[in-house]
């Protein structure tokens, strides 16, 4: 039978033999110190409460639980306590965030911990002892650091505390599944005078991700001892005492493979040393000031200029300047070190997210394979649709129809304008902008599933080589790409392009993207003209509209803007499968922001208009709207539309999405009203017509903000209002006579 | 290596890791603490900030925008969390010099 702690008798010694309890149980234990092999005495188990066991020369205090988890065996023979060795040796904990650092300086240390703060700063600095083989080792934990470039405080405290305080050793802890980010960090402390181990930690993550490193490959490429580690699960902590124990005591091999600076770039930095070596505080190194010197450090430039006579220290100064970018070499280099050691101990699975994503990319990316595939997708999404949502919707539309009948019956002895308010204003504009929540919501889970499975970031990739046929680089991209969500950030997005001309020019083509409200309409619109074809046509209209602005960007690219050849770099998401409630939140987000549109923008212009089309006469032909609708007559016959559509064209101005609650308000329910007054020509026109328009309020005033000219502002209202009526004129026309 | 990386992107056009790693013969996570670095050193800048600020200037604006496909909250934004990078003027001097 196996002995856990908790069988133990006050006095008794054992030693760790395992843990139990599941994978955080065990780690949090493992963090207090227990680990396999050592050894703890009980100090007080009287059978009930909290037992107290004695552990790397601290007392801990565990619950009946956490004793039962661990098992113990029997030590050969009782060790006598005793007295407290003072500190042999200081040791460094040095690494960035996020790689087990914490979890390793708990579990060498366990409870023997004193936490302060760093001497005049407000890091804190956490330090703390151990005992191994009858040596004490106090452990200082330096602050989680990505290099030593005295970027930060962070930075500047934990290369002071290398070069000042003079620790006999410095352990590098990494996490072994990102060693290609980790391994800069051990490039710069390796040009430091402690000798450095690392702690290749996180192995059981790099193992769970089917990456394979090897730590005697590592090693012998590194030339420092390498220590595999699952900290979080208490392994490799003895190695590691071992490891540091060997180093220190000269029984391991220490002869670093150094990153080299470039040839080039030698006697410059042979210079520099030479210049300011007789200046160098006594605790630094020369050598390493002056590469830091060359690397633009800014605290050691302060540093030396403060120490050197002026007129020398401009010599450096100037020299200095000549090769600002002389970082990119020594930084570049660290690099090239780096791939070799990962290129050496590390193998990559051949199975795995990354390797999955960079496959399908081959081909979703691709230019031909990749916009052909994002063609059919989006068909697809227009597809499931219209064949999904459009029944839905008229279901819906008929059932509000019969509602709005019922209430004018209901509401028989009131006023006649209240009843034709309630049935036709409310229930016939908003109520009908209502049942087009189905269509809305499938189209919104279709492109939340694309984007939930990471490939929508792809298909703005796509759209880059669309971007340089229109003269369109850099950082116009992704302004143009958020118009394709909602054209007022994307107008703001052109904030972030520097040169003004190239931003005029980007927030000007912007309105021409279709967004999602537009998208939402037309998608609405089209089956009542086009049923089972309308997700052509509506690819059609989408590919029509990027026709256009490619058009418009060349002309402004030739004619009005100069080049701005900057690239862009944009990380790709990798593929995995889509979450259902993400994707949830995605369309709950969606209807509910057109829902919060319906209630205040849709339902004040369906009133308004009801108004205008109601009052004086109570008659639509004779009514103000009427007046002022058969006054624009002319105009919607060259478009072949009534006055009624062309009106509801022209309320989009306020809210894209406008145009079905006026339509509906003027004709009811409008899948079966729109058909009998507009021609499939006309039809097209209209939805050519709501595609080109002018853009919404809120994109304007955008536009006004962004490009601060009255004078761009209004060419580009007026130049998508004459596209709009001149391009849906020639439909129409062209349309009739087919 | 940095100095490779910069010229490629003095070059114009839209990269990301994957494909700077490709034209590089490295890994898309070595690019990607390249790219780190580049931007630590003032060469590149990441723009997804100033990006996400504008989807949130205009969402008194526009009242589907937050959860528009562009903007939208948590995972649902464009590039999911991806970072966007472009070159600043320093970037572009010295990759000129190179």
């Amino acid at each position: 039978m196996e002995l856990t702690v908790a069988d133990l008798k006050p006095g008794e010694l054992a030693k760790v033999r395992r843990l139990e309890g599941g994978r955080s149980y065990v780690a949090r234990l493992a963090a207090l110190g227990f680990t396999v092999g050592a050894p703890i005495k009980v100090i007080r188990n009287n059978g009930r409460g909290p037992l107290l066991v004695g552990l790397r020369g601290t007392q801990i205090a565990l619950g009946s639980r956490e004793a039962a988890g661990i098992l113990v065996g029997a030590v050969e023979e009782e060790v006598a306590p005793r007295e407290p060795l003072a500190t042999n040796f200081s040791i460094a904990l040095a690494g960035q965030p996020n790689v087990g650092k914490s979890t390793v300086f708990n579990l060498l240390t366990g409870m023997s911990q004193h936490v302060g703060n760093w001497t005049g700063k407000t890091v804190e600095k956490k330090s703390g002892t151990y005992q191994y083989n009858e040596k004490r080792y106090e452990i200082i934990d330096l602050p989680g650091t990505y290099s030593l470039s005295a970027n930060s405080e962070e930075e500047l405290i934990a290369r002071e505390f290398i070069l000042r305080d003079k620790p006999d050793l410095v352990v590098a802890v990494v996490d072994a599944a990102t060693l290609e980010r980790n391994l800069y960090l051990v490039a710069e402390l390796l040009l430091l005078p402690a000798p450095v181990v690392l702690a290749l930690n996180m192995m059981d993550v790099a193992e769970r991700e089917g990456i394979k490193v090897e730590p005697e490959v590592l090693e012998k490429a590194i030339g420092i001892p390498v220590v595999p580690m699952s900290a979080s699960r208490g392994q490799g902590i003895e190695a590691l005492e071992a490891a540091i124990e060997n180093l220190l005591e000269q029984r391991a091999g220490y002869k670093p493979n150094l990153p080299a600076i470039l040839p080039a770039h030698e006697p410059i930095l042979e210079a520099v040393r030479d210049m300011v070596a007789a200046y160098v505080p006594a605790d630094y190194p020369a050598s390493w000031v002056a590469l830091k010197l060359l690397e633009g450090d800014e605290a050691l430039s302060s540093l030396m200029k403060a120490k050197m006579p002026p007129a020398e220290w401009k010599a450096v100064d100037a020299l200095l300047y000549k090769h600002e970018d002389a970082v990119l070499d020594i930084a570049g280099a660290r690099y090239l070190w780096i791939g070799r050691m990962v290129r050496a101990a590390v193998v990559e699975p051949p199975v795995s997210r990354t390797g999955f994503t960079k496959r399908v990319d081959r081909y979703l990316t691709h230019p031909l394979i990749g916009t052909l595939a994002l063609i059919l997708l989006m068909g697809g999404v227009f597809w499931l649709t219209f064949s999904v949502g459009s029944p839905i919707q008229s279901a819906l539309s008929a059932l509000i129809g019969s509602f709005a009948g019922t209430v004018r019956t209901w509401m028989a002895g009131a006023p006649h304008w209240l009843s034709e308010l309630v049935a036709g204003g409310l229930l016939g504009g908003l109520g009908m902008v209502l049942t087009f929540l189905p269509i809305l919501a499938i189209f919104y889970l279709a492109l939340g599933f694309l984007e939930d499975t990471g490939y929508m970031a792809r298909a703005a990739y796509l759209t880059d080589r669309f971007m340089h046929m229109m003269g369109l680089h850099g950082k116009s991209f992704m302004p143009i790409v958020l118009g394709f969500g909602c054209n007022v950030p994307a107008v703001l997005g052109t904030r972030i392009i520097e040169s003004k001309r190239a931003r005029i020019q980007t927030a000007f083509l912007v309105p021409f993207v279709p967004c999602t409200a537009r998208l939402a309409v037309v998608s609405i619109i089209a089956p009542i003209f086009f049923g089972p074809a309308a997700f052509w046509v509506t690819w059609g209209l989408v590919a029509f509209n990027l026709l256009v602005l490619a058009v418009l960007g060349l002309l402004l690219h030739r004619f009005a803007f100069e080049d701005e050849h900057v690239a862009f770099i944009m990380e790709l998401p990798l593929y995995h499968l889509p979450n259902m409630k993400t994707i949830g939140i995605y369309v709950w987000q969606n209807l509910v922001g057109f829902l919060r549109k319906a209630g205040t923008v849709i339902l004040i212009a369906s009133l308004v208009v009801w108004a205008l089309s109601y009052f004086p006469t109570g008659e639509i032909s004779t009514s103000f709207l009427g007046v002022f609708g058969q006054w624009l007559e002319p105009v919607g016959r060259v478009l072949g539309l009534p006055w009624q559509v062309f009106v509801a064209l022209l309320t989009s101005f306020a809210a894209k999405e406008n145009t079905v609650a006026t339509l509906a308000v003027l004709y009811g329910n409008i899948g079966t009203a729109l058909p009998a007054v507009v021609s499939t020509a006309a039809g097209l026109g209209l939805l050519t017509f709501q595609m080109l328009f002018v853009p919404c309020v809120g994109t304007i005033a955008a536009l006004k903000q962004e490009t601060q000219s009255v004078k761009w502002t209004a060419f580009s209202v007026l130049l998508m209002l004459v596209l709009a009526f001149g391009v849906s004129a020639a439909v129409y026309q062209v349309g009739r006579l087919l | 290596m940095l100095r490779e990386l910069l010229a490629i992107l003095s070059g114009g056009g839209l990269e990301t890791p994957a494909s700077l790693a490709a034209s590089l013969g490295t890994s898309a996570g070595a690019v990607e603490a390249m790219l780190g670095k580049l931007e630590e050193l003032g060469y590149i800048e990441d723009l997804s900030a100033e990006l996400e600020a504008s989807c949130s200037d205009a969402g008194h604006e526009c009242t589907a925008c937050k959860g528009c496909a562009a903007c939208g909250s948590g995972r649902g934004k464009l590039a999911r969390g991806g970072r966007v990078w472009s070159l600043t003027a320093k970037g572009l001097e010295a990759a000129g010099r190179s």
